[in-house]
């Protein structure tokens, strides 16, 4: 009984850490209609913004997160800017590749700048803390705490807020949109701004969780992509039900089977999602 | 006389791929030289079949590296695990890669590339799961992989080698002059160009996309079938997204879509860390600052802007 609770927490925990990413790769899609392979790698990024700012700088791990929340808008802005906007008006295979080139790009980059051996990241929150015989750290409480803040803020700006109706609008119909007079590729920019964001500050709040390397998005960066699909592409309610039904499965499986298969638990229930409903649970067309 | 002339490039390049490997194993470190023409004429080839799914038809594919890798380790189980006969386990190295290749195919094909894309990308990681857990050797692959005997030849020098991967390379450059140039080829162009007028003329989308990556996915598991004895040794590194995108660097280079595009990619990406020797650890930050200008600038790569080129000369010509 207690392994079955420590299991549902930790579930829970991995569920958050699922869905928050997804948010941003969610967003990303939205915009551009095609994955950015190289989501995991803003991610990447974002962690190692914060280890730079804690290590080199002033040991103070906010510090670090405002660095990579910084960083992030920087990146977003010039990824945006200089690798997509030139094929926007083009085959959306040419999307695809050039985010394949950031994967390149991004991950040799940082295996040049920061090694390729693995980094970890301190923050005053690691400290195991015990509720009667459950164990969880204090960074494990603030990533699902802050994937609930997240989660109700990014639905508020886009239901509420001005801009956001114009990122809704813009991944409705981008020729209507800009018809309407919503300034399509500002909006867009700010999107890919905000998921980058997103990647980032994941990269802030998971990267002490695990390891600093720089291949660390990869696996990420599938299970966002597993996500949004078995939500359904673009829906952002899928994703989160998805997150936390992927971040539980994978924590029984790893409990209870055996632990050096657990990413196959997305592979296959994203392969069942092909074959039996490929829209996802909430996806339209 | 007009047959010579109308084959006159494939007859020259026959008797260069005749003569080179023979006078390279004379010269002095031609050995190096023959390695570098054998991994030439094996990116050739994946380039080659990979280009008929992402060049023609347009799709994204991500799993390319990983059928490869499925042919390797078919090959080596069967050849050297069970013994049978090389040319049975090439042959079911070709055919269980376009088994995998439907199985992924069969379902996101249907949908739009997206979902093509994701598909293909998590085919790839499954199998690279399964070359580390369920292999044998794990990650540190396969070691003493036999050299071939085929035809009663014993490829165990490099020449003949070499003359194989040629010829496997002709062979392939063949079939897919023969599939673009023929009502799949158009098919699959038109397909890629706009599959909901292609869909109302007639072209059954999904069979067609499904045959491009069978054929494709074949090409490439007869090829990573080639690979495993010629290195020696397999293993789960050889086979993950990092091949695959050196190979779409190459396509890029070369030109997407075109026929020379994926061996004139090959031949320059697999000389360029060669050239760049200090640089070798990090070749892949080059191929991303390859790539991403290549796709913003010239789309069509170098073969792309030589067809232009020559399109150019050739209306100068009737002007006159």
């Amino acid at each position: 009984m207690e392994f079955l609770i420590q299991i549902i927490i930790n579930g829970l925990v991995q569920g958050s850490m699922i869905v928050i990413l997804a948010l941003g790769l969610s967003m990303m899609y939205s915009i551009i209609r095609m994955i950015n392979f190289a989501y995991g790698e803003l991610y990447m990024l974002g962690a190692y913004f914060t280890w730079m700012a804690v290590t080199y700088i002033t040991n103070n791990y906010f510090f670090g997160i405002i660095v990579a929340i910084v960083g992030g808008v920087f990146i977003g802005f010039l990824v945006e800017k200089f690798a997509f906007r030139p094929v926007y008006g083009r085959a959306r295979l040419n999307m695809f590749i050039i985010s394949l080139g950031l994967v390149m790009l991004f991950q040799e980059g940082g295996t040049f700048i920061w090694t390729g051996y693995p980094k970890s990241l301190r923050t005053p929150f690691l400290d195991p803390r015990r509720f009667g015989p459950y164990v969880i750290t204090d960074q494990r409480i603030i990533v699902v705490v802050v994937t609930i803040i997240a989660v109700v803020a990014l639905l508020l700006f886009l239901n509420r807020t001005k801009l956001g109706t114009a990122m809704r609008a813009t991944a409705g119909n981008r020729l209507a949109a800009n018809f309407c007079g919503i300034n399509v590729p500002r909006v867009t920019s700010y999107a890919f701004i905000i998921g980058t964001v997103i990647a980032c500050i994941c990269g802030a709040l998971i990267g002490p969780l695990l390891m600093l390397f720089p291949l660390m998005g990869a696996g990420m960066n599938i299970r966002s992509l597993i996500v949004i699909v078995i939500g359904g592409l673009g829906s952002i309610h899928g994703a989160i039900i998805a997150g936390y039904v992927l971040g539980m499965a994978e924590s029984f499986f790893a409990g209870y089977l055996w632990m050096e298969w657990t990413s196959v638990v997305g592979y296959v229930a994203l392969v069942a999602t092909l074959y039996l409903k490929p829209t996802g649970l909430f996806g339209r067309e | 006389m007009r047959i010579l002339r109308r084959f006159s490039t494939y007859l020259i390049l026959l008797a260069a791929a005749i003569l080179v490997p023979r006078l390279l194993s004379g010269i002095t470190g031609g050995d190096y030289y023959l390695h570098l023409l054998v991994m030439i004429s094996f990116w050739s080839i994946l380039g080659m079949s990979l280009n008929l799914v992402v060049g023609f038809t347009g799709l994204a594919n991500l799993a390319h590296a990983g059928l490869a890798g499925v042919g390797a380790y078919t090959a080596v189980l069967l050849f050297m695990f069970m013994g049978l006969p090389y040319w049975v386990s090439f042959l079911a190295a070709g055919l269980i890669a376009m088994l995998v290749g439907v199985i992924i195919g069969l379902p996101t094909l249907k949908l739009r590339g997206v979902y093509f894309a994701i598909g293909t990308l998590a085919i790839t990681q499954v199998l690279s799961l399964i070359f580390l857990n369920a292999m044998p050797g794990g990650s540190d692959g396969v070691p003493d992989v036999p050299h071939l005997t085929l035809w009663g030849i014993n490829f165990a020098n490099k020449v003949n080698y070499a003359y194989l991967f040629l010829f496997f390379g002709f062979v392939v450059f063949i079939i897919i002059r023969r599939v673009v140039n023929s009502r799949i080829g158009r098919a699959l162009v038109a397909v890629r160009e706009g599959a909901d007028l292609a869909a109302t003329t007639g072209v059954n989308i999904v069979y067609y996309r499904l045959l491009g990556f069978m054929i494709s996915a074949f090409i490439a598991g007869i090829a990573g079938a080639l690979y495993a004895p010629y290195m020696h040794y397999t293993c789960p590194a050889d086979w993950t997204i990092a091949q695959l995108l050196t190979l779409i660097t190459m396509l890029a280079v070369g030109g997407f879509g075109t026929l020379w595009g994926p061996i004139v990619g090959a031949a320059i990406l697999t000389a360029l860390p060669e050239i760049l020797l200090p640089l070798k650890d990090f070749i892949f930050i080059i191929y991303g600052l390859i790539l991403i200008p290549t796709i913003i600038f010239a789309p069509r790569g170098i073969m792309g802007a030589v067809s232009d080129l020559m399109r150019r000369r050739r209306a100068k010509r009737v002007e006159v």
